[in-house]
């Protein structure tokens, strides 16, 4: 509660102070997590990124025409393969956050007739919640289904992963960079938005020596719709 | 604003190099110097065990308690493997894999001390002081070639004639299935068809393999009702069907099994240590009908680094290619050495054909074996692997969970009726109270006398 007062204090404070232009919108877009973890000497175990995909509720302050505040809601799916090149077994976990980001924006604006076109980049941080691990994928079986055939028959499975309270970590946070272009048309205005967003602690929480950390490390491309008002 | 915005990229940039530097890389514990056989035996221990999640060993803790102790001694490997040996039964000796086995072998010549958690539970729970030097005495006795001075030293003030005698009088070292074959064949006149085989060495483990199947008539010559008895000591078909001697035995198997006379079968799983996961295609999917899928339990294997980076659980099972479910009465002996698939077997019989469990609880080792340590560390990140040069650790690569829930390593498979071993009327007179107490209840059970 303290963080979400903090963060909306710092969104709508300088409106107080300058009479800027409001902004809220909507966003969908895909993620790909590049995991950075160890797979140490076991080279037959691979680690890839795998799609996922985000959905945002935003909400932005632009207190001068090039800078301003932006925070809002999202649900990111960080989702990563894992392979055992040796065995074919293969495991893709998607993991669903939910996040509170804060950025800050800078806007260069320049009009073609009736439109305005705002290319930006943006820094910030975010905090985030793990709060649903679904795997699927397929695992050979330890057993064979035929004395003609001694080939361990493949398992494909989909399921929702309980969590660990003593291994799994599920507070997130972490920074990010982001670029784009805002597209207005009136008050309305559509936005392109390329972000990356690396995590700065561990899906693991440090139970045992030697722990072998997982950091998401995701890339979003998104779209969305905002409308505007205000100065 | 700028100043601002360059402090802010500042501090990202420093965030992200310090989160890129810190995950932690394993070693392969095979690359480890003797000296530091610690650091290797914990490390791999660390990540290639499989059982992590059912132990109360805090395997933190145990690298603070040994870490001096096995570092100090393993300056002088050869000097004090028994003694290194010994640290590590200590640090082992709640741990479940009933397959686990560390072997420290001697840089030059002599015995390999042996550290097997399981089996010195087992010989501690038989009122054996002191199980890691019990059994190393009992194992150098069998040693072929000399011991090393240190190691016949080591021997001699090990020596407790309490625990040898106990060990050497226990189910475990004297039930064998030699002496199990041994017995029936030599009354295989009691049984009114019988068929056996010995392969002295098996094309791919150079095993001992030997069997013996038999059936008695407990019906009448007009209306025949058999009782079929079968043992062998390994699970070892899948590499020995092409002995002529195996495949009779098997062919009748498969005849005496679909044979509508076939009223009851028992089946002599004891000091049976397991085998290939195939066999059960050619031994017991017979025994239930195609189609029919025999779930036994699941299995899990390693999927990361840590102690419970685990997958998900696939179901192991036996899938049935008889005509028809077996649909007489089953029973299963056991003793402390039936293990692995012989736990398997055991618990395939009593889920899916209701067996009765006659004898002692199994050993406790039913996890699943990859094919070699290099395999289980190089591909797997888990089962088997090598600490230094001269310390090989053996063990389960997948973890293995009963269909009810429980697990058979470190636990074993309790029997519905528990018949002691008499090891002296095993052994000088050949009475076999156990398989007699089989008979007794199979003919109870089918109502005969």
């Amino acid at each position: 509660m303290k963080r979400f007062s903090l963060i909306a204090a710092l969104v709508f404070l300088p409106s107080l102070l300058f009479a800027g232009t409001w902004k809220v919108g909507l966003g969908a877009g895909m993620t790909v997590d590049f995991l950075q973890t160890s797979t140490g000497a076991h080279s037959s175990n691979e680690y890839s990124p795998y799609p996922g995909f985000s959905v945002s509720l935003s909400a932005a302050y632009d207190f001068l025409p090039y800078v301003g505040l932006e925070s809002g809601f999202s649900l990111v799916q960080k989702s990563y393969k894992w392979e055992n090149t040796a065995s074919g077994d293969v495991n893709y976990d998607q993991n669903l956050f939910g996040e509170i980001p804060l950025w800050v924006m800078g806007y260069l604006p320049f009009g073609v007739r009736d439109i305005t076109v705002s290319p930006y980049l943006g820094a910030g941080a975010w905090i985030g919640y793990w709060f649903l691990h679904h795997r699927k994928g397929s695992m050979k079986s330890t057993n064979y289904e035929s004395a003609s055939d001694l080939t361990n028959p493949s398992y494909s499975y989909s399921e929702n992963v309980d969590f660990d309270d003593d291994t799994d970590n599920r507070f997130e946070w972490g920074l990010g960079l982001r670029t784009g272009v805002d597209v207005a048309i009136g008050r309305w205005i559509v936005r392109a938005d390329f972000s990356w967003m690396p995590s700065l602690n561990s899906m693991v929480k440090d139970y045992q020596k030697n722990t072998v950390d997982r950091y998401n490390d995701i890339i979003v491309f998104g779209v969305s719709g905002m409308y505007a008002w205000g100065a | 604003m700028r100043r601002n915005m360059q402090i802010l990229l500042a501090i990202l940039a420093f965030s992200l190099s310090l989160a890129g530097c810190d995950i932690y890389e394993q070693e392969d514990p095979s690359t480890y110097s003797t000296e530091e056989l610690f650091d290797a035996f914990w490390e791999g221990m660390n990540t290639n065990y499989v059982y992590w999640s059912i132990e109360d060993t805090d395997w933190d803790d145990a690298y603070d308690a040994y870490k001096a102790n096995i570092d100090a001694l393993a300056a002088d490997y050869d000097a004090n493997r028994a003694e290194i040996g010994r640290e590590i039964a200590e640090m082992t000796e709640d741990l479940h894999d009933g397959h686990m086995n560390v072997s420290l072998v001697s840089s030059s010549s002599g015995y390999t001390y042996l550290v097997n958690p399981r089996l010195f539970q087992i010989l501690s729970g038989m009122g054996i002081s002191d199980p890691y030097a019990a059994y190393n005495y009992t194992t150098m006795e069998n040693q072929t070639g000399g011991l090393s001075q240190a190691d016949q030293q080591w021997k001699t003030a090990n020596y407790d004639a309490d625990d040898y005698t106990t060990l050497t009088e226990s189910d475990y070292y004297s039930e064998t299935s030699s002496r199990i074959y041994t017995y029936r064949t030599n009354d295989a006149s009691s049984f009114d068809d019988s068929v056996s085989f010995t392969v002295p060495s098996t094309p791919t483990s150079h095993s001992s393999f030997y069997g013996f199947l038999g059936r008695m008539n407990v019906g009448t010559s007009s209306d025949p009702s058999y009782i079929v008895y079968i043992t062998f000591n390994s699970f070892l078909f899948t590499e020995c069907l092409d002995d002529a001697q195996v495949q009779a035995f098997y062919n009748t198997w498969l005849e005496w099994i679909a044979d509508d006379t076939t009223a009851g079968i028992i089946v002599d799983l004891r000091s049976n240590t397991g085998g290939y996961v195939a066999d059960s295609c050619y031994i017991w999917a017979p025994l239930i009908s195609s189609g029919t899928k025999a779930v036994v339990g699941k299995t899990r294997r390693k999927t990361g680094e840590n102690r419970l980076d685990y997958s998900t659980w696939t179901p192991y099972y036996v899938q049935g290619s008889g005509e028809e479910t077996f649909s007489g009465k089953v029973c299963v002996i056991t003793n402390t050495l039936t293990a692995s698939m012989g736990e398997f077997s055991t618990l395939f019989l009593k889920n899916a054909l209701g067996a009765y469990q006659i004898g002692g609880t199994t050993l406790g080792g039913l996890g699943v074996l990859y094919e070699s340590a290099d395999t289980s560390q190089e591909v797997f990140a888990a089962g088997s692997f090598d600490a230094g040069e001269y310390v090989n650790v053996y063990m389960a690569g997948k973890q293995f969970r009963a269909q009810d829930g429980t697990y058979v390593d470190g636990n074993g498979i309790e029997p519905d009726e528990t018949v002691d071993y008499d090891y002296n009327a095993f052994t000088t007179s050949g009475t076999d109270t156990r398989y007699e107490a089989a008979l007794t209840w199979m003919k109870t059970a089918l109502g005969v006398s």
